[in-house]
């Protein structure tokens, strides 16, 4: 059996990296070890845990539709059941990071493409990342690149490239935005059907000679007939870039951060962290899964328990995943992706391109209501497979006092740890029903709901709101 | 903050999907109506006609009815430049007022901003419907929105806990669960703060049902279930100024004719009873309700019904209204379309300025971002 | 190719039929249809949402009917319906996958009856798919997730079953549409075993198709099938987004990749009203518009003129096998 300990910190690395995971997938991976759970997180194998043909015979609509909830469905369903926990975090790190959103692109089928590619490519290197981008259709139209021409730049791309993407404000010049631009003329959508009346088509990326300014150009010092792809090798080659990423992924994995518009300004909460994960993009050419395997082995990450408050699509998602009753084609799911907007995080809609304010600004006062119930509302719900599966557990730790009952609820449900008041009330509340005990079918009945109502409450407390 | 009854009140009703402006106010005696609407031509003695050449749609007495009464504006060829076909990029730009730019800010988060700008009231701004429409949204405003008045709150609707003294325990244990504790942080102490204000809107919300009586039997529909909650929260005086709910979807590509009647039916009858609603309790004379679509549909049918086009109609009703028709009416002649849409004339920026300003009494320039013709029917 | 010649056989692109559309005219994921009487047919949509699930009865002149069924669990209600068959009265029957039953209405859409039970037991279903009915008036149909087949009366009394989960000749892996030809033999799409195979119709294992000698003929997780009045065999090749077609013995004729240049009727109406859309289609390459996208469910009729329903294109192609076609001068 697997030390409390090292539960604890495979609960918190599963969270992290992942979208949680159930105790029986912790004590097996325990028993393979941390950093060899690290490895497999990083080079999982082939199967995704989705079968695609599956997927669209029982969800036809996913390849059909033109609406939005469609394609934020299909995504949810492949957090809820992939086997590839790390890179479909990462592609929902890349989609707050590259924040693209439908209220101007309008292309739902398009925007899950630019997922899939972060799906895809998110574990690669920077650099090739960031040309499959600048290549990404959906991108292409939301920051005007398809409006960028020879001779007549539109400066969208090229300055979000540099100050929200790659190198953060102040690490260029006004000029170096105008060079860029022009490197980038040319990067454009290629001609498709409309949509209407027979259904969807995709956009393509095209590169138009004739459209693209090959003459010299100067960026960031260097001097050249740069494209596109040449900026890029310049701009990942700055430290200012191995800074900016290794704050963002610092504050989406390990402990909030302030927002991004304070990051000129107020320091990182934890500057060697940040040294750390620059020295490993440096080191490795901007190798994703270099600087990933330095973050999750730190000390820094293990010591960061419960310092980042979930995202919705995180609460959600890790939420069904421990209820177990969303792990195979059913109906239900539009359900869960209209969760996470109205908890604040639409899928594919971010606020703007500078993304979803994270930490506690997800929470508002309707968030957190909505948040409470969701979350108490399964976990209490005891005919669950997950929630069985927490019953089970309880029942072969025999009879159980009140404290004990209300620290075996902890555990099962995440470790999930608490401060001494809310112990207390839990405590206080388990109190007045006595013992919990299994030895009849009574009893048994009695106790079933009684961990219900205590996972209810677990579910209700400022705590569980954090990962 | 003080507030009565009195203080003005705004109520904004979307109706979501692009509606049919040619087929809600007909222009029955222009030919070119007739001959782009083959197949969706309204029957002419259905029509509900209030002018020599206007009319509404055959579902739309109730709504007439207000027009009769001196309480309604109907505001023409409302717009914007460059109009977007997307419904989203649409919907957006009428929410920020940000048509160059993906704006973050809704221009109802700086209404309510200004109206109670130390954010005390957090029922100050109320949405029904499921999570928050873009309009209102502000960091740093706090805005309550009710999917459901009935079972709104913190641990309703969850069968393991029952209702009545045992669910009190529970919000007994979870107020306590979130009250300050000493050294845990500042998003600790965030949450509990936000967690006790949730707990206590709900608890002044939740009153506002049990209050109400009226002899007004709304219909069984969405929206009329929201305007009812409206009129609820409303006559419980909770400092309430500007509502917010939406109704749709009005995005009639297909079956136009009877998805259209639906529609029309449903919000017609739901208006009239919510001013109804109000005038009975005497509460109607500080509410003006503002009814606005993201644009108008394409001027000629595609075969059952018709398609993303420009330049809509919006509404303005209530006690307050100056009533009649302001701004004009877009030609129709071929020659005056954009590839095949009407072409508004009025900035819609300058129908919000007029509320704003001549009713919530605020300065209007920075909730719109800039000047804009204010219209004289308030 | 709108025409294609292969193994003494021409297949000719006729015209298609419907469009993307919410309600009224049109289509939203037909996943299968039924051909009646007077040019009558059935499309079940299953729609994007529980608003859009619904059957279009219309005609192949492109005239709309009505709309049958919604979503639910009442009496003609359907949440994941996935297959449609006519008896000789023109009764409707519909298999829903989720709630493991077989709906049974009137050519008008009146709720008959509905039958089907949830499990492995002999007559229960367990996400039923592929639905037809046989020369003797008896339902077949495809029992998904319990990989068999089984055999009903119209009112739902068990008759016969064959089929069990695996790989061999006669077993099964979630098999989807199936046809009955005019000998009562039953040809069944063994979706996850990229082939369709043929039973007698007490289910013996007679022959399977799937990929032929040269590499030719191959399946990616076929949908539907159909055997017209020659015995040739088509096959909604769904995973390929091409209709295969087959000998009667087995052998490979040739593959037909979508030809609707020219838009339905009703697609056109929509261009006309939408000057922008017109706009859109004169600037492109429209090829990609006039080939399949998921064929999902093969039918003929008595004239052997092949249907074949697209769920991404909302429309059904139309194919004619000519008889008296003449060979056009090769040098041209």
């Amino acid at each position: 059996m697997p030390s409390q300990e090292d539960i604890a910190l495979m609960a918190h690395l599963m969270r992290r990296a992942g979208f949680g995971a159930s105790r029986a997938e912790l004590e097996e991976r325990c028993a393979r070890g941390y950093e060899a759970t690290v490895e497999e997180l990083l080079n999982p194998g082939d199967d995704s845990g989705i079968d695609e043909d599956e997927l669209y015979r029982y969800f036809p609509q996913f390849e059909s539709s033109l609406a939005p909830v469609a394609a934020q469905t299909e995504w949810v369903y492949r957090m809820v059941n992939t086997t590839w926990p790390l890179k479909e975090k990462m592609a929902l790190f890349w989609h707050q990071l590259f924040a693209t959103g439908n209220s101007k692109v309008d292309n739902p089928p398009e925007l899950l493409a630019q997922i899939g590619m972060f799906r895809e490519e998110g574990l690669t290197n920077f650099p090739n990342l960031l040309v499959k981008l600048a290549q990404n259709p959906a991108m292409i139209y939301w920051l005007d690149n398809n409006g960028n021409h020879y001779g007549s730049i539109n400066e969208n791309w090229g300055r979000e490239l540099l100050e929200l993407f790659s190198m953060g404000v102040d690490h260029y010049s006004e000029e170096d935005i105008k060079e860029a631009s022009r490197a980038f003329t040319g990067w454009t959508l290629g001609t498709k059907p409309p949509r209407q009346p027979v259904g969807r088509f995709y956009w393509s990326f095209e590169f138009k000679p004739e459209d693209h300014d090959y003459g010299e150009k100067e960026f960031l010092g260097h001097t050249g007939n740069f494209d596109g792809a040449d900026i890029i090798d310049i701009i990942v080659k700055q430290e200012d870039t191995a800074r900016f990423l290794a704050r963002h992924l610092y504050n989406f994995f390990v402990a909030d951060e302030p927002q991004v518009p304070a990051w000129s300004i107020t320091p990182p909460n934890d500057p060697e962290a940040i040294d750390t994960l620059v020295k490993a993009y440096m080191d490795s050419d901007a190798d994703i899964k270099s600087i990933l395997r330095a973050l999750l082995n730190s000390d820094f990450f293990k010591n960061a328990r419960f310092q980042h408050v979930k995202s919705p699509a995180e609460l959600v998602v890790s939420t069904v995943r421990m209820a177990g009753n969303y792990n195979q084609p059913r109906t239900g799911f539009p359900l869960l992706a209209f969760e996470c907007g109205w908890q604040g995080q639409e899928l594919m809609n971010p606020p703007s391109v500078e993304s979803w304010h994270t930490g506690s600004e997800w929470i508002d006062g309707g968030a957190l209501v909505r948040r409470v119930n969701f979350a108490a509302k399964l976990l209490s719900d005891t005919s669950l497979p997950g929630v069985k599966a927490i019953v089970a557990g309880l029942k072969v730790r025999g009879t159980l006092s009140p404290a004990e009952f209300v620290r075996a609820c902890l555990d099962l449900v995440g470790p999930v740890e608490v401060d001494d008041g809310t112990f207390q009330e839990l405590f206080t509340h388990a109190q007045e029903g006595g013992d919990v005990s299994w030895d009849t079918e009574d009893a048994a009945t009695e106790s079933e709901k009684r961990t219900g109502v205590m996972l209810a409450l677990i579910a209700a407390t400022r705590e569980f709101q954090f990962a | 903050m003080a507030s009565t009854r009195k203080d003005p009140v705004l109520v904004v009703l979307q109706l979501s999907g692009a509606n049919d402006y040619l087929n809600t106010v007909v222009p029955f005696t222009n030919p070119l109506y007739w001959e782009n609407r083959p197949n969706l031509g309204l029957p002419e003695n259905q029509l509900i006609k209030f002018t020599d050449d206007l009319a509404f749609h055959p579902t739309m007495g109730p709504v007439k009815d207000l027009w009769d009464q001196g309480q309604m504006a109907i505001i023409h060829g409302i717009g914007y430049e460059n109009s977007s076909r997307s419904h989203f990029r649409s919907m957006d730009i009428w929410h920020t007022c940000e048509p160059d730019k993906v704006g973050t800010e809704g221009w109802l988060g700086r209404v309510i901003r200004d109206l109670d700008p130390t954010g005390e009231n957090v029922l100050k701004g109320v949405n029904f419907g499921q999570g928050l429409p873009r309009a209102m949204a502000l960091r740093g405003v706090p805005v309550t929105s009710v999917s459901d008045l009935a079972s709104y709150g913190v641990l309703t609707d969850i069968p393991a806990i029952g209702g009545g003294d045992e669910r009190e325990q529970m919000l007994e244990l979870f107020s306590r669960v979130y009250s300050p504790a000493i050294g845990t942080g500042m998003t600790m102490d965030y949450l509990g703060q936000t967690g006790r204000d949730a707990l206590k809107g709900a608890d002044i919300i939740k009153a506002a049902p049990e209050q109400y009586s009226s002899t007004i039997e709304y219909a069984d529909n969405p929206i009329a279930k929201s305007l009812k909650s409206v009129a609820q929260v409303h006559l419980a005086n909770l400092g309430t100024q500007v509502f917010y709910t939406q109704y749709g979807s009005f995005d009639t590509h297909f079956n136009q004719l009877p998805a259209h009647a639906k529609l029309w039916t449903d919000v017609s009858g739901a208006v009239n009873d919510f001013f109804a609603d109000l005038r009975e309790h005497d509460a109607s004379d500080n509410v003006v309700m503002l009814v606005f679509t993201e644009f108008g549909r394409r001027v000629h049918d595609n075969g059952t019904g018709c398609d993303h086009g420009r330049g809509g109609v919006a509404f303005a009703l209530g006690d307050a209204v100056n009533p009649g028709m302001y701004g004009e009416y877009p030609s129709l002649k071929a020659e005056d379309l954009f590839e095949g849409d009407m072409v508004p004339s009025y900035d819609f920026r300058g129908f919000y300025s007029t509320f704003a300003e001549r009713w919530l009494g605020l300065d209007a320039k920075p909730i719109v971002g800039g000047e804009y013709e204010q219209m004289d029917f308030l | 190719m709108l025409t294609t010649v292969a193994a003494g056989r021409v297949f000719d692109y006729s015209h298609c039929i419907g469009m993307y559309s919410t309600s009224g005219i049109g289509f939203l994921v037909p996943m299968d249809f039924g051909l009646g009487s007077n040019k009558t047919v059935y499309v079940l949509n299953r729609g994007v949402d529980e608003i859009t699930l619904r059957i279009s009865k219309c005609t192949l002149d492109h005239e709309f009917i009505t709309d049958i069924g919604r979503f639910g669990m009442g009496d003609g209600q359907f949440v994941w319906p996935i297959a449609i068959a006519l008896d000789a009265d023109e009764n409707i029957y519909v298999s829903d996958e989720n709630t493991h039953k077989i709906t049974v209405m009137d050519e008008d859409g009146e709720f008959i009856a509905k039958w089907g039970e949830a499990g492995s037991g002999e007559g229960q279903m367990r996400g039923p798919a592929g639905i037809a009915v046989d020369g003797d008036g008896h339902v077949v149909v495809a029992d998904s997730q319990n990989h068999r087949v089984q055999k009903f009366t119209r009112d739902g009394q068990y008759l016969s079953g064959w089929g069990s989960e695996g790989s061999a000749p006669g077993q099964l892996n979630k098999p989807w549409g199936l046809c009955v030809d005019k000998e009562g033999s039953i040809y069944v799409a063994d979706w996850k075993n990229d082939r369709v195979q043929k039973f007698s119709a007490d289910g013996q294992f007679l022959l399977e198709f799937k990929e032929t000698p040269g590499g030719v003929g191959g399946l990616h997780r076929p949908t539907g099938v159909a055997v017209d009045s020659d015995g040739d065999v088509y096959v909604a090749d769904w995973g390929n987004h091409e209709v295969k077609i087959y000998e009667p013995d087995g052998k490979f004729i040739a593959a037909l990749v979508g030809d609707a240049e020219t838009p339905s009727p009703w697609v056109q109406d929509y261009i006309d009203a939408n000057p922008d859309v017109a706009k859109a289609r004169r600037r492109t390459n429209m090829e990609v518009e006039w080939r399949f996208n998921r064929p999902i469910a093969v039918h003929l009729d008595a004239e052997d003129r092949l249907y074949v329903a697209e769920a991404v294109r909302h429309r059904i192609q139309v194919y004619t096998k000519e008889r008296d076609y003449a060979e056009a001068a090769i040098n041209l």
